[in-house]
């Protein structure tokens, strides 16, 4: 009895939506600390998700998830994964998701990768278009470098001819 | 006897140095390009300011001396030694550029890192680096990997007068062309050849997972290049691991691979001659490393009951075990997993893999497979003559090229460099553990760093102190220029200071 109420509670934790989503959101790098405790247990992480969707099996993708300065490999079915549609890149920052899924330390079905197979994930905050501001002083940085290049050739060309 | 610097020695070295700087400037109009096309302008304008910088200082350094200025032996020495931290102000200018690093030091450790293939980072935010940057970033693994004289060689930009003498300087004492120019195009050749061919498989497989032509075809290149050249960076901060793909890992093991291939093996297998690669003592000695090394990994993995199949402590174990060896550095497992997950024997296997390193004359790092080859035929030597009777003469040959009987000069050489880098790779070890960190991990990261591999176990990064990054910097520098050339420098500087007291 006491085996049967476990198995159905890991599989409400595994496929519920609600008992999954009790599960406490962490970064990437706190689930990176507690690896060892937290391997084969459901986790929830908020991140961003970053690059882009990569393809994996039929019927499944990759997308890497960054929280914390650690990025993370979520292994997502297709059919979930395309809620997400912004990708962190340096023109962007990524849609934040909120991941639920089985968290190993050493994935069997991936050749020892550390991962988070999805059961659930969701956009918390949509992405959005990086603004990246042009410094203009730079170019009197840029001015002051090639007005140096420009005179040491000058002065090169001159001692030439003059055959110093 | 030590020979004292002239005014016009000064003069010669502060020329050819400003020839190389001028090199680097050029060879950063590519990632301005790359900015320029990508619309990237904040990176287009940094790239400007590192074009103009370089350009500036290194045309005002060649005023010192008319071109062709003859450089002897000993002056290139000191140019190689200084080129390269010349070269590492002049590319982390555009890198500090960037936003990504939090000073011009951690500008200037990628930068060293980059071009002695070593491939540690401290950047910040990388995986929202522009792609310019992350360009500059591969193209001085590109550069320091076939050696920045070899680069310029190659571009012919005025070192007529030096170019034997800073060829040779610069670690690369085998000709693999009777001509130095030659030599050095030979190298860009085959650079060449393995820099498109992984680009088109990983770009295929780039394409094929669902990335866009433009970062999948950069993203390829990109791997390539850290590959190829064993550096090790990788454009997201997952390195390896971003790209979950096992055929990413069978293209870049074979990348690795040709990489620590010695350029004259790689001019062997283009002549059809693939006889040498069987019998020459180097690629034995290294395929004995990796194989031994590899059951050590194996047994060590297997050991920890992290990975639940024999499939993944192969995979794990011998991509882990290429890369050190080969002084790639590119890992499919967190940094931290180091000292923990993967700890004990398979921990110690892959320190000693990094500490061998590949082979001369490549791009990789470490004490080098020939060096091992030879020290262990001079034991064995050794024993031999224990053994035989008084007059007996014994003498030891073996295969590199071409037959060679192994002489007390030829033992005694690899054993000086042998104890230089294992002196460097305690010491840096123990500074680490000095700074407070784990004596295991400061000497995993000291050998990654002096053996130019790039595998972390977390210490290297933006937080670090200052002075480790120094320090690092500094067996970087001494690892990727087997010493001598720094050492030399660094005693042609304190003769000047000497030199100066006195008269003072």
């Amino acid at each position: 009895m006491r085996r049967l109420l476990s198995t159905v509670l890991v599989g409400a934790l595994v496929f519920g939506h609600p008992l999954g989503a009790l599960a406490a959101t962490q970064s990437a790098t706190s689930i990176l600390t507690d690896r060892a405790a937290l391997d084969g247990t459901v986790v929830s992480l908020e991140g961003e998700a970053i690059g882009e969707m990569l393809r994996a099996d039929p019927g499944a993708v990759w997308v890497n998830v960054l929280s914390d300065g650690t990025a993370l490999g979520v292994y997502v079915p297709t059919t979930d994964a395309g809620a997400v549609t912004v990708f962190g890149d340096y023109t962007h920052t990524g849609d934040i998701v909120r991941v639920t899924g089985v968290f190993n330390r050493a994935c069997d079905q991936h050749g020892g990768d550390m991962d988070i197979h999805a059961t659930q994930i969701e956009v918390v905050t949509p992405g959005s278009p990086r603004e990246r501001e042009v410094a203009i002083w730079k170019l009197g940085l840029a001015a002051a470098g090639f007005a140096l290049a420009g005179a040491s050739a000058y002065q090169s060309r001159r001692r030439r001819r003059e055959g110093v | 006897m030590w020979v004292t610097r002239t005014r016009s020695d000064a003069r010669a070295i502060a020329h050819y140095t400003g020839v190389l700087v001028v090199g680097i400037g050029l060879l950063m109009v590519l990632p301005l390009i790359t900015a320029v096309a990508l619309g990237e302008w904040s990176p287009a304008l940094d790239y400007l300011c590192g074009v103009g910088v370089a350009l500036g200082v290194g045309m005002l350094l060649m005023q010192s001396a008319p071109s062709g200025t003859p450089l002897s032996h000993s002056n290139a020495l000191l140019v190689t030694g200084l080129a390269w931290f010349a070269a590492m102000l002049a590319a982390a200018v555009p890198l500090s550029l960037s936003g990504n690093y939090g000073s011009f030091l951690d500008a200037a450790f990628d930068a060293m890192s980059g071009l002695t293939t070593s491939g540690l980072t401290v950047a910040q935010d990388l995986d929202h680096m522009s792609l310019a940057h992350n360009m500059w970033r591969h193209l001085t693994h590109l550069i320091g990997g076939q050696g920045i004289v070899v680069a310029a060689l190659s571009l012919s930009i005025g070192l007529k007068g030096g170019a034997v003498s800073l060829y040779q300087a610069e670690g690369r004492d085998e000709r693999i062309m009777p001509n130095v120019v030659h030599g050095a195009r030979f190298i860009w050749f085959v650079t060449a050849v393995w820099v498109l061919l992984g680009t088109f498989a990983l770009s295929t497989l780039n394409l094929v997972r669902g990335m866009t032509v433009v970062r999948g075809t950069l993203h390829a290149f990109f791997a390539t290049v850290a590959t190829f050249d064993t550096g090790g960076f990788g454009p997201m901060s997952q390195n390896a691991l971003y790209y979950h793909s096992p055929w990413f890992e069978f293209i870049t093991l074979i990348l690795m691979l040709a990489g620590t291939l010695n350029f004259n093996l790689h001019a062997d297998i283009w002549r059809g001659d693939r006889g040498e690669l069987l019998s020459n003592i180097e690629a034995r000695a290294l395929a004995f490393n990796l194989a031994i090394l590899s059951v050590f990994v194996g047994i060590g993995l297997t050991a920890t009951r992290l990975f639940g199949t024999p499939g993944e402590v192969v995979r794990k174990g011998v991509y882990h075990i290429i890369s050190a060896n080969s002084g790639t550095g590119h890992q499919t497992i967190y940094a931290p997993q180091w000292a923990t997950d993967v700890g004990g024997l398979a921990f110690a296997a892959v320190i000693l893999a990094m500490a061998f390193g590949g082979m001369a004359s490549s791009t990789a790092g470490g004490i080098k497979a020939l060096r091992i080859g030879v020290i262990v035929k001079g034991v064995i030597q050794r024993v031999r003559v224990s053994l035989a009777p008084p007059s007996a003469v014994i003498r030891t040959k073996f295969h590199h090229l071409t037959e060679q009987t192994l002489t007390d000069e030829l033992l005694s050489r690899s054993l000086l460099v042998f104890v230089l880098y294992v002196v460097t790779y305690i010491s840096g070890g123990l500074i680490g553990a000095a700074y407070g960190y784990p004596a295991a991990e400061a000497l995993f990261e000291s050998v990654s760093a002096t053996a130019n591999v790039g595998l972390s176990t977390g210490i290297t990064g933006p937080g670090m102190p200052a002075g480790l990054k120094i320090v690092y910097m500094m067996q970087m520098w001494a690892g990727r220029l087997e010493f001598i050339a720094l050492f030399a420098l660094i005693a042609s500087i304190a003769m000047a200071f000497r030199k100066r007291q006195v008269r003072l």
